[in-house]
C-alpha cells in the first residue's frame, strides 16, 4: 500500500534519468522531441511544485505533531479522588465494608501479606500492605499496617514501614481512590506514568513484541514492514503489524483506524518528524502514556498506567511479568483481545508476547515458563471500580472548582483533588435509588422506569457532601437533576415559615394555637388566592407543633399572612437560599423551584443547629508535584438562635412521630430522634422528603421529567426512597441542641368529650418568655389515630387523587345510601 | 429528669384559675432555678417513653451501642487515643505556626467526634492564633452550644470571644463577654 506513495514521489523526477538526451534524426522524432521536451518541462515543474508543496505540508505536519506531543506530554487532567477511609482505635469494624473498599482500591486478598497492594482480614487481624500515597498534609511510605481487632473493635494499629522499626499509632488511613479526572468532552483519562518508573518488563515487552528495531530506526521500521509484506504475498492477506511504536503513537494522536495509503505515508512522515525532533525515551514515554487499551464505561484507557489500575486494580509498577505481558498482549486491539471477555484469547496472545521476550533473551527460560504457568488473574472489581466515576458527584465537583481554578488549568495541570465523597454511602445511595423506585413503579402498577429521582447526602457537622445521585441511573452522566433540575418544593419550606414565627417567643410557641380555616388572600394586581388543605377539610384551632406535623396549609397561610411573608422569605435567605423569591403569598405553601442542593443548603442550617454551613464537594487540592495547594476550610455561621432550631426540630421529629413523615419509620431499628418533614406539590408532580439524624442530613426528590402527576406524596415517595437510603447508613441520634432558656412545659387539650375537663396533656420545650407571656387554654385534641390518618395528613398511599374519585359516590349511590 | 419536671409541674399547671399566682411565681422560680443552673431542660438524654418512636405499640430502644460503623462519629465523654493523637498533631502544627495544617488535624478529629465540644474550641483557637476573628466567634459559639453543663468550656470561649470582638474594636461587647465568663 505505502509503495504507490512512494512510486508517486520517484515517478515524477522519473522523466530526468529516463529521456536525457536529445537526438533530432525525422520529424516525427522532431515532434516527438518537442512533445517530450515540453512534457519535460511540464514534468519538472510538476515535480517541483509537488516537492514544494511536500515540503510545505511536512512543514504543516511538522508543526501540528510538535503540538500534538507537546501538548499532550503536558496535558494532565486533574484527578478526582473520594474521601480516604479511617481506621482509629476505638473504632467498631464493618468487615464488608472495609473489604470493599480495600477491593475498590486494588488490594488483593491474601492469605499472608507479603507485597505491597495485598491484605488479610480474619476476626483478630487486618493487615494491609499499603502502598505509598500523598495526602494533603503528609507523604505516606509504603507500610504495613497491622491492625488487631478486639470483639470487632480496633484495638491496636503498628505501622512497619522500611526504613522504621514497627510504631504503634492511634489512627491509619486507606489512601483514596481516584474515581475521576477533569478531562475536556472526550471521557479521556490518563494516570501519567514516567519512563523511571515503568517496569523494564513492559518496555522490554514491547520492543520483542512489536518493534525489534526502534532503537535504531528512524522512525519507520522498514524491515518490519517487509516482513508483513513477504508474509502477506505469501498467506495472500496482510496480517496487520509492521508499524513502528513511533507509527503507533502517531496513529494514536489522530484517533482513527482509518487505513488508507494517503493515511500510512502521512504516518510515517509524521514518525519520522517526531524521531528528528524527540529522542526515543520521550518518544517512549509518549507512547506508554498515549497508546488505547480499552474503554470503561464511556472512559477511553489511555496509557499503561491506567490499563494497570483499570484490568489490575494496581499500579504498574506492582504488576509481575505475566501481567505485563497480557498489558502488551492487549496493547493495539483493546477490543479484539478485551480479557475479560475473552480471556482464553488474551491468553494465547499474551504466551506469544512472552516466547517473543524469551527469543530476544530479555527473559530467561525459567521466568518464561513462571510466566506462562500463570493464570490471567484480572479483578473484575477494580475494572467495575474503574467504572464508578460518580457523573453526578462530578458535576458538584465541577462547579465547586469553578470559582478557584480555571478550566484550562484543571485539565492540563495534573492537580490532584481530594473530593468528600463516601463510595460506601454513595454505593448504598445508588441501590436504595434504583431498588425503591422499581419497588414504588411496581407497587402502583406505574410504567417501569418513568419515575425519576434526585438525592444528597450530607454530613451535618461539617456540610460535606457524601453522595449524590442526579439520575435512577447512576452512571449516567447526562442531566443531573441533583443541581439543575429546579421543582416546586411545596411543604417543604414550612419549617422556616414556622421557625419565623416561634423567633417571636412572647407571640408564638409549638403550643399557641393557630386557625386552619378558609381564607382568601387578596393580592394586588392578580387573582384572589384560596388555598386548600390537602384533605379538603378545615380544622379549625389547632397547635403550631400539630400544624406543622400534620402540614397543614390554611394554617400555615394564614399565620405566613401574619408574621408578613417578606420576613419569611428573609428567614430562607438567612439559613442558605440563594435564589430571588418574589414575596408571593404563594411561597407560603412552596410555590418556589429548588434542587435538593439547594434544599440541603437551607436544611442543613437546621441540623447543625442554626449554623449556616456551606455544603461542601472538595476537600483540599494538591500540585502534580505533591505540593500541599490549597484546603477548604470548614467554615460556619451562626444564622439562628440555638433555641428556636431546638423547637422547630423537635416539630419536625413530632412531623416523623405523629404526622405526614411516618412512612419513614418503618424498618429503623432504633429511634434515631429522625427529624424531618414531606413536599407535595399541586396535582402530585413532585414528592419530596428532607431530614436529618445526628449526623446525616438527606434531601430526596421523586418525580418524572415530563412534569406530569406521579399521584405520589411526599409521604409514599420521597419518604420511602429517604428511609431506604438512611437506613442503610450508620446513623447517630439526633440530640437537640441545649439551651438553658428552653423548658419542659405541660399542655393540655380540650377533652374531646368533654371540652373543660382538660383531659390530654403532652410535654413541650419551650421558651422561658413563651411561658410568662402565653395563656395556656385547653388546646383541641389531635387523636392520633391511624385509621384518622387520611383526614390530617398529606394525602397518603391509599389517598392519591385517583383513589379519591373511586371512593366518591355516585348520584344514586348518594339518593339510595 | 422526669421527677422534676413532676415538681414544677404544680406551678406550671396552666388554666386560667392559676394564671395568677402562675403570674406570680413564675419570676422567683425562674431566678432560683438560673442561679443553682439546675433547670431542667429537655436535652440529649433519654425521653420518656410517650416521646420516643412507637410502632405496633412497641417503643423502639435506643441504640445500646451507637450503631457505628467504619467512619463513626460516636459522641464520647473522656477523650479518646485517637482524638489526643489527632489533637497533638494540631498542637505541633500550631506551634509551628502552620495554621492550616493545624485545622486540618482538628478538622480530621472533628469528624470523628463532631459533638465535641472541646474540639471545635480548639478550632476556634487556631482560628484567633490565625487572626481570623470572625470565624473565632462562629466556632466559640458552636462549642458552647455543644459544650452542655461544662462551664469551664464556656469561660474560655466567652474569654476568646471577648478577645476577638476587643481585636475588632468592639470593647463593649469584649467587657460583657468577660463579665459572663466571671460570673458564671
Amino acid at each position: 500500500m505505502t509503495q504507490k506513495k512512494v512510486k508517486r514521489k520517484t515517478g515524477a523526477s522519473q522523466p530526468r534519468p529516463s529521456k536525457g538526451g536529445k537526438t533530432p534524426s525525422s520529424k516525427i522524432s522532431a515532434i516527438k522531441a518537442n512533445f517530450w521536451s515540453g512534457t519535460k518541462v511540464i514534468l519538472t515543474r510538476l515535480a517541483l511544485i509537488s516537492f514544494v508543496l511536500l515540503v510545505a505540508y511536512t512543514a504543516y505536519l511538522d508543526v501540528t505533531i510538535r503540538g500534538q506531543f507537546e501538548g499532550q506530554k503536558w496535558a494532565l487532567p486533574a484527578h478526582v479522588y473520594t474521601r480516604p477511609m479511617e481506621l482509629y482505635i476505638g473504632q467498631k469494624i464493618e468487615p464488608t465494608l472495609i473489604e470493599d473498599e480495600l477491593l475498590e482500591l486494588g488490594y488483593q486478598p491474601v492469605d499472608r501479606v507479603t507485597r505491597v497492594g495485598t491484605f488479610s482480614l480474619s476476626n483478630v487481624e487486618l493487615v494491609i500492605h499499603q502502598r505509598a500515597f500523598r495526602f494533603w498534609d503528609s507523604q505516606r511510605p509504603r507500610q504495613i499496617a497491622r491492625i488487631t481487632l478486639d470483639d470487632g473493635y480496633i484495638a491496636r494499629i503498628s505501622l512497619v514501614s522500611a526504613n522504621s522499626d514497627p510504631v504503634d499509632t492511634e489512627i491509619v488511613r486507606l489512601e483514596p481512590r481516584l474515581f475521576g479526572s477533569v478531562s475536556p468532552m472526550k471521557h479521556e483519562d490518563r494516570a501519567l506514568v514516567l519512563l523511571d518508573d515503568v517496569p523494564q518488563a513492559l518496555i522490554d515487552g514491547l520492543i520483542a513484541y512489536e518493534d525489534r528495531q526502534f532503537y535504531t530506526h528512524n522512525g519507520v521500521n522498514f524491515k518490519g514492514l517487509a516482513r508483513v509484506l513477504v508474509r502477506a504475498i505469501q498467506t495472500g492477506k496482510i496480517s496487520g503489524g509492521g508499524s513502528s511504536l513511533t507509527q503507533q503513537l502517531v496513529k494514536n494522536y489522530y484517533l482513527s483506524s482509518e487505513r488508507t495509503i494517503r493515511r500510512k505515508f502521512v504516518e510515517m512522515i509524521l514518525a519520522g518528524l517526531l524521531e528528528f525532533h524527540y529522542s526515543k525515551e520521550e518518544i517512549l514515554q509518549a507512547y506508554i502514556n498515549e497508546v488505547n487499551l480499552g474503554q470503561a464505561g464511556n472512559r477511553a484507557i489511555h496509557g499503561f498506567g491506567l490499563a494497570s489500575r483499570y484490568y489490575y486494580g494496581r499500579p504498574l509498577n506492582e504488576l509481575n511479568l505475566s501481567e505485563i505481558a497480557t498489558l502488551v498482549a492487549i496493547n493495539n486491539a483493546p477490543s479484539r483481545y478485551n480479557p475479560l471477555r475473552r480471556p482464553d484469547r488474551v491468553q494465547k496472545k499474551r504466551d506469544v508476547v512472552l516466547k517473543a521476550m524469551l527469543a530476544d533473551s530479555k527473559i530467561d527460560e525459567r521466568q518464561y515458563q513462571v510466566a506462562l504457568e500463570e493464570p490471567l488473574r484480572l479483578s473484575p472489581v477494580a475494572s467495575r471500580a474503574a467504572t464508578l466515576t460518580y457523573p453526578n458527584f462530578m458535576g458538584a465537583v465541577r462547579s465547586s472548582l469553578k470559582d478557584g481554578y480555571q478550566q484550562q488549568d484543571l485539565m492540563s495541570e495534573g492537580l490532584q483533588i481530594h473530593t468528600t465523597l463516601n463510595p460506601r454511602i454513595q454505593s448504598l445511595m445508588e441501590s436504595a435509588v434504583s431498588t425503591t423506585l422499581e419497588q414504588i413503579e411496581r407497587g402502583r402498577s406505574m410504567e417501569l422506569g418513568s419515575l425519576q429521582a434526585a438525592a444528597i447526602v450530607v454530613r451535618t457537622d461539617n456540610g460535606e457532601i457524601v453522595a449524590l445521585a442526579g439520575d435512577r441511573n447512576s452512571n449516567f452522566s447526562g442531566f443531573n437533576r441533583a443541581i439543575s433540575a429546579r421543582r416546586p418544593v411545596g411543604s417543604l419550606l414550612k419549617p422556616f415559615l414556622y421557625l419565623t414565627a416561634l423567633e417571636n417567643p412572647t407571640a408564638y410557641s409549638l403550643a399557641t394555637e393557630i386557625l386552619d380555616e378558609s381564607i382568601v388572600v387578596q393580592q394586588k394586581g392578580s387573582e384572589d388566592w384560596s388555598p386548600n388543605n390537602y384533605d379538603g377539610k378545615e380544622h379549625g384551632p389547632v397547635m403550631i407543633i400539630d400544624a406543622l406535623a400534620r402540614s397543614y396549609n390554611l394554617a400555615a397561610v394564614r399565620l405566613g399572612m401574619d408574621v408578613g411573608v417578606e420576613k419569611v422569605i428573609q428567614t430562607l435567605d438567612r439559613v442558605g437560599n440563594e435564589q430571588s423569591i418574589p414575596p408571593f403569598p404563594s411561597v407560603l405553601l412552596g410555590a418556589t423551584s429548588m434542587s435538593v442542593m439547594d434544599v440541603a443548603k437551607m436544611y442543613l442550617t437546621l441540623a447543625t443547629g442554626g449554623f449556616r454551613t456551606p455544603l461542601r464537594s472538595v476537600r483540599s487540592v494538591v500540585s502534580q508535584s505533591d505540593e500541599p495547594l490549597q484546603r477548604y476550610a470548614l467554615e460556619i455561621e451562626q444564622v439562628v438562635e440555638p433555641e428556636y432550631v431546638h423547637l422547630i426540630n423537635y416539630a419536625m421529629q413530632d412531623a416523623i412521630r405523629n404526622g405526614t413523615g411516618r412512612a419513614v419509620l418503618n424498618g429503623f431499628e432504633y429511634d434515631f430522634g429522625l427529624a424531618g418533614k414531606t413536599g407535595t406539590t399541586n396535582d402530585y408532580r413532585d414528592s419530596w422528603f428532607a431530614g436529618f439524624s445526628g449526623n446525616y442530613l438527606t434531601v430526596v426528590w421523586v418525580g418524572r421529567d415530563d412534569n406530569k402527576p406521579t399521584g405520589l406524596t411526599g409521604a409514599s415517595g420521597a419518604a420511602k426512597l429517604w428511609a431506604a437510603i438512611m437506613r442503610e447508613i450508620p446513623q447517630q441520634r439526633l440530640a437537640l441542641t441545649f439551651s438553658e432558656k428552653i423548658l419542659s412545659q405541660k399542655v393540655r387539650y380540650t377533652g374531646l368529650d368533654e371540652p373543660s375537663a382538660c383531659a390530654n396533656q403532652r410535654t413541650l420545650p419551650m421558651l422561658i418568655e413563651s411561658i410568662e407571656s402565653e395563656a395556656f387554654s385547653c388546646s383541641s385534641f389531635i387523636e392520633s389515630v391511624p385509621n384518622d390518618e387520611s383526614d390530617h395528613f398529606e394525602p397518603t398511599d391509599e389517598e392519591s387523587p385517583a383513589d379519591r374519585r373511586k371512593k366518591k359516590k355516585s348520584f344514586w349511590q348518594r339518593i339510595f345510601g | 429528669m422526669i421527677a422534676r419536671i413532676d415538681s414544677m409541674q404544680i406551678f406550671y399547671r396552666v388554666d386560667r384559675r392559676r394564671r395568677n399566682l402562675l403570674g406570680f411565681c413564675l419570676p422567683l422560680m425562674l431566678s432560683a432555678c438560673v442561679s443553682t443552673s439546675s433547670i431542667d431542660v429537655p436535652t440529649q438524654e433519654p425521653a420518656d417513653i410517650e416521646e420516643r418512636v412507637v410502632i405496633d405499640g412497641q417503643a423502639l430502644p435506643y441504640p445500646d451501642q451507637p450503631s457505628l460503623a467504619t467512619e463513626s462519629m460516636g459522641d464520647s465523654t473522656s477523650v479518646s487515643p485517637v482524638v489526643s493523637r489527632l489533637m497533638a498533631s494540631a498542637q505541633s502544627s500550631r506551634q509551628a505556626r502552620n495554621w492550616d495544617s493545624a485545622a486540618n488535624s482538628i478538622e480530621r478529629a472533628l469528624r470523628i467526634e463532631p459533638r465535641n465540644a472541646a474540639l471545635w474550641s480548639a478550632l476556634a483557637e487556631v482560628k484567633y492564633d490565625q487572626g481570623d476573628d470572625r470565624s473565632t466567634l462562629q466556632l466559640a459559639a458552636k462549642s458552647n452550644t455543644l459544650s452542655g453543663q461544662n462551664h469551664q468550656l464556656r469561660r474560655k470561649n466567652w474569654l476568646l470571644m471577648a478577645n476577638s470582638h476587643q481585636r475588632l474594636g468592639d470593647d463593649i461587647k469584649a467587657e460583657e463577654l468577660r463579665k459572663k465568663a466571671l460570673n458564671n
